[in-house]
C-alpha cells in the first residue's frame, strides 16, 4: 500500500503529485499487480485535500491504464511499470548510488548532482523536461 | 453507483443510532433541567411535609384541648361557654393558641405558596428560550432534524407537567391545612384574598402555568435572560394583582344588612363568619340605596363622617357586600379557567412567533 | 458523482437578499453550487458570509429573492435532515459533558452516527467525559463539528469551522472532513476569511465582498480565466480585455485581468494562483464579479 505525501509549497499540482507518487511506486516495485490502492477515503483523511482530487488523479492513472477500478472494491493495479533494473533492490540502482557517493566525495552538492543526471539523461534519452514538470508549471497552485 | 463512493468497502457495518423523535426532544429537556427538577421536587417535598406535620400538630391540639369541631364564633363549644377574653377559662386559651400560633404560620406558609409560581415563572419560564437565544445555543438546536415547533412544545410541556403536580399537590395539601383551621376557629383569615386564595385549590395551579408562559413567552420576545426575568416578575406580580382586584366581581356578591343600630343580628352567624367580606360597605338611605362607605373617607373626624354620611341621606342602616362560603370553590374554578385560557394563548403565541420570526439576530 | 449533480444544485441562490435594521448584509446573490463539491466562501469580516449560512440554516428569512437546498426550501422539513451547520461561534450547551453532546445529536436526529461523531471526537483527543464549558476553543469546534458529522448530513455549512485551530488540529479536522466528503459525496460549505487554511482543500469558490458574489465557480475554471500581465507602463490593448486590478512600478505595468482575446505578444502573460486572483479582487472591490458556467442557477426551462 503506498502512503501519498502531499506538498502543498511544491507548485506541483496535488493531483499530480499523486499520479507522480503512484507511477514511483509501480517503478519501484512497491506496488504490483493486483494491488489495492487506498481508497479516497484513506487518502483524504490521511492528507486533508479535497477528494475529488484524488479520483482526478485515479482517473489519469486509470487512462493511462496503469489501474482499474472495480466497483464495490476499490481501485486496483493492473500493470507494473517495475523494470527488472529498476527495483529497489537491482544492481543497476546499487551502482547509481555508488556513483552518487563518489560525487559527494568530489565536493558536489545535491542540484550540482541533480544538473548533471538531467544533462545525461537529456543527452542519451533525448532533451525536453519530464512533462509533468512542464504541465506544473502552468497548473501553479490549482487544487483539483 | 456513484465515481466518489465506489471503492468504499460494503461491508462495514455502521453504528447508527436511532432514537430520533419526541423521545429524543425528551432526553434533551431532561438532560438540560435535570438539576432543576431535582430542585424543585426536593423544595416541594420539604414544603408538603412541613404543611402535612403542621397540619396534624394543630388538629392533635384541637383533639388534646377538647375544641375539636368547635368554632371560636359560638357561643358554646362542646357545652363549656367560649369566654371573649384570655385567661378566662382553658377551653377560651386553646383557641387563642389556636390563633396565636397557627395563623401566622398558615399566612406565611401561604406567601411561600404565592412565590413559587413567581420563581418558576421568573427562573425556569423566562430563561427559557431567551437563554439559548441569548448564547445562541438556538442555533445548535433549531438544525437539529427536529423542528422548533416541536422543540418548543417538548420544551414547555415537560417542565409544566413536572411544576403542575408539584404545585397540585402543594395546594391540595394547603387547602386541606388551612381550612380545617378555619372552619373551626380562624374567622379572621379572608379566604378571598391573595393569600390564602392563590396559594390554594386550582387557582394556585392555573397561576404556576400562567406565570410559566408568560415568563417563556417574555424571553422569547426580549431575548436575553436578565431583562427577561426582571419583565417576567413584574408581569407576574401585575398578573396577581390584578386577580386580586377582579375576583369580588368574578361572581356577583350578596349584601348583609344591620338593623337601625347597626347590628348584623338577623344574618345567620354562620353565615357571617364563613363569608368573605370586605370588597365594599357602607350605609343605606331611606329609599334603600347604598352609600359607600369610602365616600366619606376624606372626613378628619368622626363628627365630620356624620355630617358627610348626613349630608348623603345615609341612615344608621349599615349595609356589608360578601361572597357566602358557597362562591368558594366557584370562585376557584372561574380564576383558574381565566388564568388557564390565558396561558394558552400564551402557549399559542410562543409557537406562533418562533415559526414566523426566526431569530433575527445579525452575526456576519 | 450523485444524482444531484444533474438535477438540483446543492445550494441555490436567486436574487437573496438580507437586509437588517442597519442595512443590507447581503445584496442581489445568485448562484449555483453543484452537489459534492467542497466549496470555499471567502470574504471579509462583515461581508456577509455568515448571514448566507444562517439564510441556508433557515435561521433567518430572506428579504427579498430564494435560496434552495436540494430543490427545496431551507424551511422544508426534509431541508432541515440534509443539512448540517455549525455556527461562527460554535454554541454548544456548557454544562453539557461530550458525552451528553452526543446524545443530543442522536436524539434529535433520526440517522445518526455515533461512530462517525465519536471519530472526530477521538481525532481531536476530547475526552467524552469532560464538560464542554471546560474545553478550549479549539477542541469545542471539534465537538460542534462531531455533531454536524454524526447527523449524516447530505450538505454541511460550516461557518469558519477552522479558525481557532492549531495547525495539527485545523490537518486532522480537514481528513475528517474530507474523508466524509469522499465517503458519502457530502457537499461542504467552509467560510474563511483565510483562504490558505482551505490550500488544497476546496475546488469551488464563493468570493463574497459588501454581501455581494465577486467570484463564483469552479476554482480551476476561476483560476484559468484570469492571466497576470505585465508589460509597458502605457501598455496598449489591455483595456479590450476585463481589467480586474492594474498596478503600476516605475514603468512597468501589472495587471490581472480576464482576457477576452489572446493577449498580445507585448505583455508576459502567466497564470495567477488562485491566491493571486482572490487578492487581487479584494484589493479591488469595484471589479466586476465572475460567475463560471457551473455556477450559474439552471434556467427555469430546465436547459443550463
Amino acid at each position: 500500500m503506498v502512503e501519498y505525501r502531499i506538498d502543498r509549497r511544491s507548485g506541483i499540482a496535488t493531483y499530480l503529485q499523486i499520479v507522480q507518487q503512484t507511477k514511483q511506486a509501480l517503478r519501484l516495485g512497491l506496488l504490483q499487480p493486483g494491488d489495492r490502492l487506498p481508497t479516497a477515503k484513506e487518502v483524504v483523511a490521511a492528507t486533508a485535500i479535497n477528494p475529488n482530487t484524488v479520483l482526478k488523479a485515479y482517473r489519469e492513472l486509470e487512462r493511462e491504464g496503469l489501474v482499474e477500478p472495480r466497483p464495490g472494491l476499490g481501485t486496483f493495479v493492473r500493470r507494473s511499470l517495475a523494470r527488472p533494473g529498476a527495483a529497489a533492490d537491482s544492481p543497476l540502482r546499487a551502482e547509481l548510488a555508488e556513483w552518487a557517493d563518489r560525487a559527494r566525495a568530489a565536493g558536489l552538492d545535491r542540484e550540482d548532482v541533480a544538473a548533471l543526471v538531467t544533462s545525461v539523461l537529456d543527452e542519451r534519452f533525448g532533451a525536453g523536461a519530464p512533462p509533468t514538470t512542464s504541465e506544473s508549471t502552468v497548473r501553479n497552485g490549482e487544487n483539483g | 453507483m456513484t465515481a466518489l463512493s465506489r471503492d468504499v468497502p460494503r461491508d462495514r457495518a455502521r453504528r447508527t443510532t436511532r432514537t430520533g423523535g419526541a423521545n429524543g426532544v425528551t432526553w434533551l429537556v431532561r438532560r438540560q433541567y435535570r438539576t432543576m427538577f431535582c430542585t424543585g421536587a426536593a423544595l416541594v417535598v420539604a414544603i408538603a411535609g412541613y404543611i402535612v406535620w403542621q397540619r396534624f400538630a394543630m388538629t392533635g391540639y384541637l383533639r388534646d384541648h377538647g375544641i375539636a369541631g368547635c368554632a371560636d364564633w359560638k357561643a358554646t363549644c362542646h357545652g363549656e361557654p367560649i369566654p371573649d377574653g384570655r385567661g378566662e377559662s382553658p377551653v377560651g386559651d386553646a383557641f387563642f393558641h389556636i390563633s396565636d400560633v397557627y395563623r401566622p404560620r398558615i399566612l406565611a406558609t401561604g406567601r411561600v405558596l404565592l412565590a413559587l409560581p413567581a420563581l418558576f415563572g421568573v427562573f425556569v419560564g423566562a430563561p427559557l428560550v431567551a437563554r439559548e437565544l441569548e448564547n445562541g445555543t438556538h442555533k445548535l438546536v433549531w438544525t437539529q432534524s427536529v423542528s422548533r415547533t416541536r422543540w418548543l412544545t417538548a420544551q414547555l410541556a415537560l417542565p409544566l407537567a413536572a411544576v403542575l403536580t408539584g404545585s397540585a399537590l402543594l395546594s391540595a395539601l394547603y387547602t386541606w391545612w388551612w381550612r380545617t383551621a378555619r372552619a373551626t376557629t380562624l374567622t379572621d383569615i379572608a379566604w378571598g384574598t391573595t393569600v390564602p386564595f392563590d396559594a390554594s385549590g386550582p387557582a394556585a395551579v392555573a397561576l404556576t402555568a400562567l406565570s410559566f408562559l408568560l415568563g417563556t413567552a417574555i424571553g422569547l420576545v426580549v431575548a436575553r435572560t436578565l431583562p427577561a426575568m426582571v419583565v417576567t416578575f413584574g408581569a407576574i406580580a401585575g398578573v396577581v394583582y390584578g386577580l386580586a382586584a377582579l375576583r369580588p366581581h368574578l361572581m356577583p356578591t350578596r349584601t348583609m344588612v344591620s338593623d337601625a343600630d347597626g347590628h348584623f343580628g338577623r344574618t345567620p352567624q354562620h353565615v357571617f363568619y364563613t363569608s368573605w367580606r370586605g370588597m365594599a360597605d357602607g350605609y343605606l338611605t331611606r329609599t334603600g340605596e347604598k352609600v359607600p362607605g369610602d365616600l366619606c373617607s376624606g372626613a378628619d373626624s368622626s363628627s365630620a363622617m356624620h355630617r358627610c354620611f348626613a349630608r348623603l341621606g345615609a341612615t344608621g342602616r349599615g349595609y356589608v357586600e360578601y361572597h357566602p362560603a358557597s362562591h368558594f370553590w366557584p370562585l376557584q374554578w372561574i380564576q383558574a379557567g381565566i388564568c388557564l385560557a390565558a396561558a394558552a394563548a400564551l402557549t399559542v403565541f410562543c409557537l406562533w412567533w418562533i415559526r414566523r420570526r426566526p431569530s433575527g439576530r445579525a452575526t456576519a | 458523482m450523485s444524482d444531484d449533480n444533474d438535477g438540483s444544485g446543492a445550494l441555490e441562490a436567486a436574487g437573496l437578499g438580507k437586509k437588517y435594521r442597519r442595512g443590507w448584509a447581503l445584496r442581489d446573490v445568485t448562484f449555483r453550487l453543484p452537489a459534492g463539491r467542497i466549496c470555499a466562501m471567502v470574504g471579509p469580516n462583515g461581508s456577509g458570509k455568515s448571514t448566507l449560512l444562517a439564510l441556508a440554516a433557515d435561521l433567518l428569512t430572506p428579504t427579498t429573492g430564494t435560496l434552495r437546498i436540494f430543490g427545496e426550501a431551507p424551511s422544508a422539513p426534509t431541508t432541515r435532515e440534509r443539512i448540517a451547520y455549525v455556527a461562527q461561534e460554535k454554541p454548544l450547551y456548557p454544562r453539557f459533558s461530550v458525552a451528553d453532546t452526543l446524545r443530543m445529536g442522536a436524539s434529535l436526529n433520526p440517522h445518526w452516527d455515533q461512530t462517525a461523531a465519536e471519530r472526530v471526537v477521538d481525532e481531536a483527543e476530547v475526552p467524552l467525559s469532560t464538560r464542554i464549558g471546560s474545553l478550549s476553543g479549539g477542541r469545542r469546534t471539534c465537538v460542534a463539528l462531531a455533531v454536524a458529522l454524526g447527523k449524516r448530513a447530505r450538505l454541511l455549512l460550516l461557518d469558519e469551522p477552522m479558525s481557532d485551530q492549531d495547525p495539527v488540529r485545523r490537518r486532522r479536522m480537514m481528513g475528517v472532513l474530507m474523508a466524509e466528503a469522499a465517503e458519502r459525496g457530502t457537499t461542504v460549505v467552509i467560510s474563511t476569511h483565510v483562504l490558505a487554511e482551505l490550500d488544497g482543500v476546496c475546488d469551488y469558490l464563493l468570493l463574497i465582498g459588501d454581501g455581494r458574489i465577486r467570484l463564483a465557480g469552479d476554482s480551476e475554471a476561476i483560476q484559468s480565466a484570469h492571466r497576470l500581465i505585465t508589460g509597458a507602463r502605457d501598455g496598449s490593448g489591455i483595456d479590450a480585455h476585463t481589467v480586474v486590478e492594474r498596478r503600476t512600478t516605475g514603468r512597468q505595468l501589472t495587471a490581472l485581468v480576464r482576457p477576452t482575446s489572446p493577449v498580445g505578444d507585448d505583455w508576459i502573460v502567466r497564470e495567477p494562483s488562485l491566491e493571486e486572483v482572490l487578492l487581487g479582487y479584494l484589493r479591488s472591490p469595484e471589479a466586476p464579479p465572475l460567475v463560471t458556467a457551473s455556477a450559474r442557477p439552471v434556467a427555469e426551462d430546465g436547459a443550463p
